[in-house]
């Protein structure tokens, strides 16, 4: 069946954009038309898998927002004592005061530009629920993949790495072994991996390699390093870049006052 | 379940209408820390820890949103209730899978909140599996273009948060994504069965 012949039909059905009359003699076709049928069970299969893109896209969100959560804790109360000191002592006091909690303030917002924290508000491990993976289905990744499933980290380390270059899915492997050394705090690991998963290509890593590379540097705290720096600029410039606005905001952030402030 | 200036409705609205302003009313949502506190405490007092009950919490949300976007949520019942009943019935259904109990049904009903329980959509594991390895035949790309296409944004709102030059050249790229992603799924042997269903 060629899906195009039906597909623009079938989305103005099923989106309600087709009008009263064509809706009737659509679903009359529908009876006698097996093609049609399987068009539009094929139509509502793909809905469903968009659908899961866009959970897991809530879900990363509500992640990254309930951490943010951990971070930010309120500023402490303290009694209010009233005293009968004099009034140039009360203003000084009020000045000390002033510039030592303004000088704090500082502080505190600048730990949100540190590499540690723009990495932690950016970097998002693979969500296990969209690993190419499934008991009913045959991965030769499977091992790594359950491995990072329940969370241990060195097993999947291990098991990525001894994915060889000539395997079919080394460029995957290549990928997930940057994710689990990263994890690991295996920088150097970590950053060859990616590399080795983006010199092969493949669409479907090429991009998120790129940007999980960014982040890796960003964690050994090799801002200073010219790929880190050659990588970002190349991101940010390509338009057609995935994370190109994300690349954009990091660029935004490492310039930032206030990171140069916490230095 | 809203701050002064959101009305349910408004929440609902924002949700169904997409883009910005549905992640807008999500914060909101995720915001209500009574609620949050509700969910953590049904948990914990129902054999779960602190961890589960953020975890209920979030799929709750994810639930909800998607309730409100394919229209089930009718306006019945106040937000933050009908929120509460998704945790609720979501923490069941888990605890009842680990007890290997066969139906809902069979926990116990504590409250009247318990009879509340919302219309959902629960997919087995199997079949999430094939779905999410279908998503990852796609490229980033378009699943960034599929996804924001069905968070209702408007080629001219894709074509400015992805880089293209024009909102035609957006609807190109959507109606090409479209046609990879159900082609991927004809091709797919492990798919029959999920049509059969």
């Amino acid at each position: 069946m060629e899906i195009e012949l039906y597909i623009e039909r079938v989305e103005q059905y099923e989106t309600g954009l087709m009008p009263e009359a064509e809706r009737t003699a659509f679903e009359a076709e529908l009876a006698s038309n097996a093609e049609l049928r399987q068009a539009l069970e094929l139509y509502r299969l793909g809905q469903e898998v968009i659908e899961q893109g866009v959970e897991a896209q809530l879900r990363r969100q509500l992640q990254g927002w309930a951490a943010s959560d951990t971070v930010t804790t309120a500023a402490p109360l303290t009694a209010r004592r009233v005293t009968m000191r004099p009034m140039w002592m009360r203003l000084a006091a009020a000045a000390s005061v002033t510039l030592i909690l303004g000088w704090f303030s500082i502080q505190w917002v600048s730990r949100d530009y540190s590499d540690e924290a723009i990495f932690a508000a950016q970097y998002e491990a693979p969500d296990t629920g969209t690993f190419r993976s499934g008991a009913a289905l045959d991965n030769p990744l499977e091992m790594g993949f359950k491995a990072l499933e329940n969370n241990n980290l060195q097993a999947a380390e291990d098991f990525f790495k001894s994915i060889p270059p000539d395997n079919e899915r080394y460029a995957e492997a290549q990928y997930y072994l940057g994710h689990t050394a990263g994890q690991l705090k295996h920088y150097d690991l970590a950053i060859a991996a990616f590399q080795a998963s983006i010199q092969r290509n493949e669409a479907k890593f090429q991009e998120k390699a790129e940007w999980n590379l960014l982040l890796v540097y960003l964690a050994a705290g090799q801002t200073d390093n010219a790929d880190f720096q050659n990588l970002l600029n190349r991101i940010a410039g390509n338009p057609n870049h995935a994370y190109q606005k994300r690349a954009e905001a990091l660029q935004g952030k490492l310039g930032s006052f206030l990171r140069k402030f916490g230095e | 379940m809203k701050k002064p200036d959101f009305t349910d409705e408004q929440l609902v609205t924002a949700i169904s209408s997409g883009g910005q302003g549905r992640e807008t009313a999500l914060k909101v949502i995720y915001e209500d820390s009574d609620l949050k506190r509700m969910v953590g405490a049904f948990v914990r007092n129902h054999r779960g820890d602190t961890t589960d009950g953020q975890d209920m919490f979030h799929e709750g949300i994810i639930v909800l949103d998607r309730n409100i976007r394919e229209g089930k949520f009718r306006g019945e019942a106040p937000l933050k209730g009908y929120l509460y009943s998704i945790c609720r019935f979501l923490w069941m259904n888990q605890l009842r899978k680990q007890a290997h109990t066969s139906t809902v049904a069979e926990m116990p009903v504590t409250t009247e909140a318990d009879l509340l329980t919302p219309e959902l959509t629960l997919i087995t594991e199997e079949r999430k599996d094939v779905l999410n390895r279908l998503l990852n035949e796609l490229g980033e790309r378009c699943r960034q273009i599929l996804e924001l296409w069905k968070l209702s944004y408007s080629m001219e709102e894709i074509a400015e948060t992805l880089g293209f030059s024009s909102s035609d050249m957006a609807r190109k790229a959507k109606y090409r994504c479209h046609v990879s992603l159900l082609e991927v799924i004809q091709k797919n042997p492990h798919v029959e069965h999920l049509l059969s269903r």
